[in-house]
């Protein structure tokens, strides 16, 4: 809680022929965190490289790339695949050869031959296109060419035209443009020529072949047909492939790539001639067990360290959280934001309460609550293990506590329920209803606000913590000065102004000069509060304007409440009021169909609403927690704790 | 005397005239609150959201980081929607 | 309205190449590939933007093969998707400047042939990033004979230099005084369109100017480490700070020492002044650095190039510097695998590497 998990700084040493041996262990183990060796200008020492990978890595590489390829083509998408048994890794290890090249073969020659199929059908319908406006016209290709004596055109024109010199014409109307082919004299050429221009002729390009036009056509259509049945059968051919293949593609990739892992392995180490060294973290509670393993493993012949943590330039450890289960679906959270470091405090356990609380004052409404509890349940059978699962967990909190807040605003889909409201109201009034002298707003705002202060003074008082842990009390003081200014400033503004819901001390009778006591300690406490802060640095003082509109940023709870109650009032009123209720107190056959238009109304509008409800709210109480509460204490940017080794879902030893 | 009740009358009408105007003042003031601070949040979220769309365009996995940046401006009309409140209510 | 929102389309692009940039193969990526075999490496770039190409092309192609080819395609393809989302304005200017590519692929097609190289391996190395499209360049591979190629390139907009040219070229058997004279044409023609009053164009033309300085301060160190002698004006491109008669004086200047003290003289970058004088320290003259200088020369250009994208992060900065940065990966990789293919040493590998 508060921490993440201990790390313990490890280093291996051993000969290289144990290199593969101590890969092969820590693999098993799937808790050691490599710290991956980077060869830096500079820092380089002579005669220390990245090691090369290990003998098969090269095969294995192959392997896994067709492997990966093949999932392309076939749409397999081993994350997202829950599957039914496990496969052996020793029997995989004998068949994988095998069974994979006769895939890929297949998958190839299919791959292949559909490739040139579609560069055939491509070719073929070029050749209708050429064929097609010949195909009126009862003409062999031969017939088109050959003469010395006689000028072809063939091509569309506008219109028939009439010929005064002896020709031979075949003219075929078509709405795509007419057809005409004209055999006449080389001699009148010229005269013919000028006559097809003023009929806007286009020539064509008699294709090549012989045979009828028609017959040509048919024939090249028969074998296009032919052709796209033959690539539908490939098609089919790939997805009963796809359906055979698809556990198996997706058992040789998680073996091949546990397998290349371990081979690559070396690319992360630093190694000289004769030895090497891994450098990495292991969470502290594992130390002993991957200290007996290696020494097992490699009969005492690896050379396992502890590094101390050196205080001034400490070796960022990777972060792996160490929350009860509650708190754990909030980690998403705090991921999307930034992961904490291994040096500071974890605040997820404080964020996994802080943000459904708010959540629900947002949302404060037992209808809407209820929705999403039964859409955060429901939804979970749809949802694959993950993220997804984490956030509607994020979201049931959220839920229930909707339903808490909505109990005491006595608010259900902006009706009232039967009791008054146990904190302020919210309700609002619509349509000339003067009801209970509408929301509270300003009690709700205040509310608001100190909530912000509260929430604004825990995050300040984490900083002391996580300052003072690293800078000892030089680093606390200024964190205290932003707490006592403004804790300063609010005693200041009591003591001058009344302001429900918070301490009244106008009426404290002055002390010195016309001032109280509590303005006196108020204007103490700011003044030593700027002190403090101004003594890290001058230039944190510009931050001070933030200690009020921070605070006044938490009237978002107020004010996105208001108007999604305002939202569900207006729905109610234009539903219930204008179209239902009317309808019923003075029925007729056509009042039923406004009855119904209402009723579609009242779903829809509440439905949208609660939509609204759900993004506006988390995500103005999300905010809360990321710029006003975090920006206080929280730096973040740890690694992610990531150990060498693979979680397993296709295969077992 | 008639012109007393008259002026009496009168009195009264301008009073309520003057109430009624200052509610509407009030709901107008109100009003322009909140547009002039919406105009100024969409404002600043049109360069946040371009450039947001931009980011998870080349990596989805910054869906959640911008969308919390997205909303970061509506403070400013969230400030406008307070003191509109406050204003009518 | 579009002068509120004439900014949302810059800002969304520029942060798209932002994002872009970063997803690039980092520097300790380059150094565990030199570790690696072909197939490894194949896998490895399978894992990150690559994956589409290798995926497709792992079908029919294998080994350096498989990789040059999804490198050329995976290049194409990013440079036509720059283009597609760059707003207008901006896409013009990137147009002209990927015109550059059409000489590449023009000289690879001719080099190629004359080399007589089948014409899938032609096909491998070309990058359809210009004006001629993939399309095209496939129909003029298929030429058989000089004249038709020439031919099927008249609608280039550099054909009246090529057809100049190509003839000394072919009768030479050099195609590099070919080369020249294309870039400088085009770099005219690029100066020329840029100058003409585009929005964005000072930058754009600031940039021009940069790597036309570039270029000519590699081509005179590699003609010095050369001991080229004789007409040297043709090869330098005019446009750039220097005027092509300041660099034949430069390349005239006779000992190393006043080569450097007149070039340093008149060099207003103070990166380029350290940057020479650490060579001058190392005596880079020797015909073995220049490779070195070379490399040194592109990177102070990049990170010009990116120090320009944090000054103006809203303008076709960020966008160059995305595009010579994706440029270079591509050659990096294409080193390391022609390199690993031909079973060069890492350390030799490692040289031609740019990072």
């Amino acid at each position: 809680m508060f921490r993440p998990e201990p790390m313990t700084h490890l280093l291996v040493v051993a000969s290289k022929e144990r290199m593969e041996t101590v890969i092969r262990e820590l693999y098993s183990h799937r808790v050691f965190h490599i710290r991956d060796y980077v060869e830096k200008e500079g820092e380089k020492v002579e005669g220390v490289t990245i090691g090369p990978p290990l003998g098969s890595a090269s095969e294995v590489s192959s392997k896994l790339t067709r492997v990966r390829s093949m999932e392309t083509t076939f749409g397999i998408h081993p994350d997202e695949m829950t599957p039914a048994t496990r496969q052996r890794v020793l029997d995989l290890r004998d068949t994988i050869d095998r069974d994979l090249a006769a895939v890929g073969n297949e998958t190839d020659t299919l791959l292949s031959r559909r490739a040139e199929l579609e560069g055939t059908i491509r070719d073929l319908e070029q050749q209708v296109r050429e064929l097609a406006p010949f195909a009126g016209a009862p003409i062999e290709f031969g017939h088109y060419r050959g003469y010395e004596t006689l000028a072809v055109y063939t091509g569309r024109i506008g219109r028939d035209v009439e010929i005064s010199v002896p020709h031979e014409k075949v003219f075929t109307p078509s709405p795509q443009g007419n057809f005409i082919a004209l055999f006449v004299p080389v001699e009148h050429k010229a005269a013919v020529d000028a006559i097809l221009q003023e009929a806007r002729f286009m020539p064509i390009p008699v294709p090549r072949g012989s045979g009828l036009p028609e017959a040509l056509l048919a024939e090249n259509q028969g074998r296009l047909a032919e052709l796209k049945e033959e690539i539908a059968r490939i098609d089919q051919r790939i997805a009963a492939l796809k359906e055979q293949q698809a556990q198996f593609l997706a058992t040789c990739d998680e073996y091949l790539k546990s397998d290349l892992e371990q081979e690559e392995a070396p690319l992360r180490f630093a190694t000289t001639d004769q030895a090497f060294l891994v450098e990495g973290w292991v969470p502290t509670r594992e130390v002993e067990r991957v200290k007996a393993g290696l020494s097992l493993a490699t009969e005492g012949k690896a050379l396992v360290t502890e590094v101390p943590g050196d205080p001034h330039h400490p070796v960022p450890a990777p972060v792996e959280y160490d929350n009860p289960s509650f708190a754990r679906p909030t980690q998403l959270l705090m991921d999307t934001y930034a992961r904490p470091r291994y040096d500071e405090l974890d605040p997820t356990i404080l964020v996994s309460l802080i943000f459904p609380i708010f959540f629900g004052i947002i949302l404060g409404d037992v209808g809407y609550g209820l929705i999403l509890l039964a859409a955060s349940l429901g939804l979970r059978r749809f949802l694959p293990e993950g993220d997804g699962r984490l956030l509607l967990k994020v979201m049931r909190n959220g839920a229930i506590a909707s339903i808490f807040f909505g109990l005491l605003f006595s608010e259900f889909f902006g009706f009232k329920l039967p009791w008054e409201p146990l904190l302020y109201a919210r309700h609002l009034s619509m349509g000339g209803h003067e009801a209970e002298g509408g929301p509270m707003v300003r009690e709700l705002l205040v509310l608001s606000i100190w909530i912000g202060i509260l929430h604004i003074t825990l995050g300040r008082i984490l900083a002391a913590v996580n300052h003072g842990r690293h800078h000892g009390i030089r680093g606390v003081i200024p964190q205290l000065g932003w707490i006592a200014s403004m804790w300063g400033l609010l005693l200041v503004i009591w003591s001058i102004v009344a302001i429900p819901v918070m301490p009244d001390l106008t009426g404290v009778p002055p002390l010195v000069a016309g001032l109280s006591l509590p303005a006196l300690v108020g204007g103490l406490m700011l003044i030593l509060g700027i002190l403090a802060i101004a003594s890290e640095s001058a230039l944190e003082l510009t931050e001070f304007p933030t200690i009020i509109s921070h605070t006044m940023s938490y009237a978002r709870l107020v004010a996105i409440g208001l108007s999604s109650v305002a939202i569900a009032v207006v729905v109610n009123f234009v539903s219930i009021g204008m179209l239902i209720k009317p309808n019923i107190e003075d029925f007729s056959l056509v009042g039923i169909l406004f009855i119904l238009m209402g009723i579609v109304v009242f779903i829809a509008g509440h439905l949208l609403n609660t939509a609204l409800g759900l993004v506006g709210g988390a995500l103005q109480s999300l905010r809360l927690q990321y710029v006003e509460f975090f920006t206080k204490f929280y730096k973040g940017g740890g690694e992610k704790f990531n150990p060498f080794g693979m979680i397993r879902k296709f295969t077992e030893d | 005397m008639v012109d007393a009740v008259v002026t009496q009358a009168a009195i009264e009408m301008s009073v309520e005239a003057v109430q009624a105007s200052q509610i509407g003042m009030k709901a107008l003031a109100a009003a322009i609150a909140i547009a002039g601070t919406g105009f100024a949040s969409a404002w600043a979220e049109l360069s946040i959201g371009s450039a947001a769309v931009g980011a998870v365009a080349e990596n989805k996995d910054l869906f959640g980081s911008v969308l919390v940046l997205t909303i970061i401006p509506e403070t400013i009309v969230i400030f406008g929607l307070v003191v509109g409140l406050l204003l009518i209510l | 309205m579009s002068a509120i929102v004439g900014s949302a389309p810059y800002i969304y692009v520029c942060t798209r190449f932002r994002v872009r940039r970063m997803k690039l193969i980092p520097q300790e990526e380059y150094l565990r590939m030199l570790q690696m075999s072909l197939p490894e490496i194949i896998r490895l770039i399978q894992e990150t933007e690559y994956k589409r190409e290798i995926d497709e092309l792992s079908h029919s192609f294998h080994g350096i093969d498989l990789i040059e080819v999804a490198l050329s395609w995976n290049l194409a393809k990013t440079y036509q998707k720059v283009l597609a989302i760059m707003p207008e304005g901006l896409r013009e200017m990137t147009e002209s400047y990927l015109r550059r590519w059409d000489i590449q692929n023009v000289l690879s097609i001719l080099r190629g042939k004359a080399q007589g190289l089948p014409p899938g391996k032609i096909k491998e190395v070309l990058i359809p990033a210009g004006e001629l499209n993939r399309d095209y360049l496939d129909k003029i591979i298929t030429c058989a004979e000089p004249e038709k190629v020439l031919e099927s390139l008249k609608r280039w907009r550099l054909f009246p230099v090529l057809a100049r040219e190509l003839p000394r070229a072919a009768e030479s058997g050099s195609f590099s005084s070919l080369e020249n004279e294309l870039y400088k044409q085009f770099y005219h023609d690029i100066l020329e369109e840029t100058g003409a009053g585009i929005k964005g164009g000072k930058e754009f033309l600031e940039f021009l100017r940069l790597e036309i300085d570039i270029r000519n301060l590699q081509t005179l160190f590699r003609l010095r480490v050369n001991g080229a002698k004789g007409e040297v004006v043709t090869f330098f491109i005019p446009g750039g700070t220097f005027t092509v008669e300041e660099l034949v004086r430069l390349h005239e200047v006779s000992s190393p020492d006043a080569f450097f003290d007149s070039l340093t003289a008149q060099l207003k970058s103070r990166e380029l002044v350290s940057l020479l004088g650490r060579f001058r320290q190392k005596n880079g003259l020797a015909p073995g650095t220049l490779h070195e200088i070379e490399s040194a020369l592109t990177l102070m250009q990049y990170s010009r190039l990116e120090m320009m994208a944090r000054f103006h992060p809203f303008s076709i900065w960020p966008i160059l510097a995305y595009i010579e940065r994706k440029k270079q990966e591509i050659t990096n990789l294409r080193a390391i695998t022609r390199g690993k293919q031909a079973g060069l040493p890492m350390e030799q590998i490692r040289n031609y590497l740019v990072m």
